[in-house]
């Protein structure tokens, strides 16, 4: 279902994308690593009191903890957010809006094939992008004197990967049902702001895209919560099929 | 054949496959092509001239049948003699029994004249009876 | 035109609206394999999206569509693509890929690309391999879009507004390589809104518009059919009584007449001789009279 001949297209179309998705991402996990012990003593010299000095403290007073909430609990979150929708508006949008897309879809490859293939190149760039600046993140932290377990650390790559698809999903297909690109952006952006509101609320917090990838749970609990990796992978895959079946029948 | 001696006007009330036949008969009539010269391919032409492939098609087909022209397979389309060499192939056939004929002759041993003789006699008997008009023969 | 079992294309009862425009209105169109078919109407007559449906980027809202003897429709429609070729009227190329980069991903796709013929059609038309596309002039898109719609040696070419954009030198180069391969059999379809584009190559012409097809014509015919006669008469005669067979209109001018005739002009000329008449001619028509003609008819039935 995957077209080799348009994969190179794909990788050439989205490449520097990922490419500056990933060295933002990375850069910025070798500058937590490296600030960890400057923000430390920074923050034990300040005369801080209160609320905030106790979070600061108990943040900063375990490498790992700080790491995990600064990267998996924010940093990676967010950026891969904005990248997911800026690589999935593109997706389909991006050739309707230049006219390219007849061109695409007079080729002897089938509709599903030429979404399957967009889809699935963009998603494993994401993916690719997620751990690889993990990865990088990881290998800072041992370079910086705070050596973690590997597997300890890395885990956390997978509720990212999966909650990243479910925004990708969301860009996807607003990608699918636009002509234009700027405005498939638009609207996906939106709809990922929309998909935080669960987490203002007690109750629906488990339900907040957000909250599962950045997955804080296993910082106390030590385990992975499958079934939300699990949810979220679903969703992922909902919205990839929504937006192919739209797109199968698109005229262009 | 050069390609530059054919054009065509395709906005004219005449087909351009009759304003092809009309340009290659003028040709074969006032000599400027002679008898076994070759005509571009359909393609040749129909490419030169811009025009469609069948078209050129269509008047070689006609030409051919006419016997302007002579279409050889895997060679291509030769100029021939003209409406009257559709009759070169009936003369090639009756000389083809008449030198059966004389052989036989010849072969019962008949004197040369004595058989030049008795064709002469049939002729004149057969054209005497049938008033036919006399065909023009060209030797092939 | 060699006889093939299926037609290359055969259209049937195609209808199809955007809103409250009906932009393929019942067109009912077959084109014989081996033909240079020329689909001909003014803009916005429909022939754009025909050929869109044709190829399977619009859906037809009612209709039968039939391609090299298949239906069209999405499970057919790759393989199709392999023998189709198509060139759009925008000439939608990747403007970000070098001419190099735009054929190679284009010969990956296709199971027969034809590297040799490729490489000598980009030497005709003098196009630079490592020139991004969209830095090409139009003249050069629409060659090189030519070039990729011939690579895997298609049998069906479906060519949109081809030549809009080429000097007449690019014009004719362009339409010697698509009469090479109606030449090798294959079949073109050419759309314009310009009679003058596809009077030259065409073999049959159909005339759009508003949707609808007017006519299907094969235009050597035409030139050797459609003619006018004027005729005037000695004695007051009714236009009724010229409304004889292969006569389409009769319009009466002072005290004569102007017959237009489709078929059957010699008998007619004996009918005519035997009525007592001062004039009697044909007048030759040429194709753009014609195709006036037949436009002006739909505009007197809206």
């Amino acid at each position: 279902m995957i077209s080799l001949g348009l994969v190179w297209k794909e990788v050439r179309e989205t490449r520097w994308k990922h490419v500056v998705g990933f060295l933002v991402l990375a850069a910025l996990g070798v500058l937590l690593a490296g600030m960890y012990r400057y923000l430390r003593d920074l923050v034990g010299d300040l005369p801080l009191t209160g609320e905030l000095a106790r979070m600061l403290e108990a943040q900063l007073a375990n490498y790992f903890l700080y790491l995990w909430a600064n990267w998996y609990g924010k940093n990676l979150y967010q950026l891969t957010s904005i990248l997911a929708i800026v690589v999935g508006m593109g997706l389909v949008a991006a050739e309707a809006g230049n006219g390219t897309l007849g061109f695409l879809l007079t080729r002897p490859v089938s509709r599903a094939a030429v979404f399957t293939t967009k889809y699935l190149t963009g998603a494993a760039g994401l993916a690719l992008t997620v751990a690889g600046a993990s990865v990088v993140t990881w290998l800072a932290s041992g370079a910086f004197g705070h050596p973690i377990p590997a597997g300890r650390f890395l885990v956390g790559i997978i509720p990212a990967i999966a909650g990243t698809l479910v925004i990708y999903g969301v860009a996807v297909l607003c990608s699918t049902l636009s002509g234009d690109q700027v405005r498939a952006g638009a609207a996906a952006a939106v709809l990922a702001a929309l998909l935080s509101v669960p987490s203002w609320f007690g109750r629906t917090r488990a339900f907040s895209v957000y909250r599962q990838m950045q997955a804080l749970y296993y910082l106390s609990t030590g385990t992975l919560r499958l079934d939300a990796v699990a949810g979220l992978a679903l969703a992922a895959a909902a919205l990839a099929l929504v937006a192919g079946f739209i797109f199968v029948r698109k005229e262009a | 054949m050069r390609d530059l001696w054919f054009h065509v006007n395709p906005s004219l009330g005449i087909p351009i496959y009759a304003q092809l036949t009309g340009q290659i008969r003028a040709l074969v009539t006032s000599g400027a092509v002679s008898p076994g010269d070759p005509l571009p391919s359909v393609r040749e032409l129909a490419v030169s001239l811009a025009i469609s492939p069948n078209t050129v098609a269509r008047a070689y087909l006609e030409l051919e049948r006419d016997g302007w022209v002579k279409a050889v397979p895997g060679k291509g389309t030769f100029v021939a003699g003209g409406p009257g060499s559709g009759e070169d192939q009936r003369s090639q056939a009756v000389l083809e029994k008449a030198r059966a004929t004389v052989r036989e002759a010849l072969a019962q041993g008949m004197e040369p004249v004595k058989i030049l003789e008795l064709f002469q006699a049939v002729l004149m008997q057969d054209v005497g009876q049938q008033a036919g008009p006399s065909r023009r023969r060209e030797s092939p | 035109m060699s006889q093939a079992p299926s037609p290359a294309v055969r259209i049937g009862g195609l209808a199809k609206r955007f809103g409250e425009v009906k932009a393929v209105d019942g067109v009912d169109l077959e084109v014989p394999r081996g033909c240079i078919f020329g689909l001909l109407g003014p803009n916005g007559a429909g022939k754009t999206t025909t050929l869109k449906l044709l190829l399977g980027l619009l859906h037809p809202d009612a209709g039968t569509l039939e391609v090299l003897g298949k239906p069209v429709n999405r499970f057919t429609l790759p393989d199709l693509l392999q023998r189709v070729g198509y060139v759009a009227e925008g000439r939608d190329l990747y403007g970000y890929m070098r001419v190099g980069e735009l054929i190679g991903f284009n010969a990956r796709l296709y199971r027969n690309w034809d590297h040799k013929a490729v490489s000598r059609y980009l030497d005709l038309f003098r196009l630079p391999m490592d020139r991004k596309v969209e830095d090409l002039s139009q003249g050069m898109k629409s060659q090189l879009a030519l070039v990729l719609a011939l690579g895997h040696r298609p049998e069906l070419l479906v060519l949109d507004e081809p030549t809009g954009g080429l000097d007449p030198l690019m014009r004719r180069e362009f339409l010697s390589l698509v009469i090479e391969e109606v030449a090798g059999g294959r079949t073109a379809i050419l759309s314009s809104h310009i009679l003058h584009e596809v009077e030259r190559v065409a073999d049959l012409v159909a005339v759009m518009r508003r949707g609808r097809i007017l006519a299907v014509r094969a235009v050597e015919a035409i030139r050797r059919d459609e003619k006018r006669v004027r005729f005037v008469p000695q004695h007051e005669i009714s236009p009724d009584d010229l409304r004889l067979p292969g006569v389409t209109g009769v319009e009466r001018q002072g005290k004569g007449f102007v017959l237009s005739v489709s078929s059957d002009l010699e008998a007619l000329l004996q009918r005519l001789a035997a009525i007592p008449h001062f004039v009697l001619e044909v007048v030759d028509l040429n194709l753009e009279d014609v195709f006036f003609d037949y436009m002006g008819k739909e505009e007197s039935t809206p």
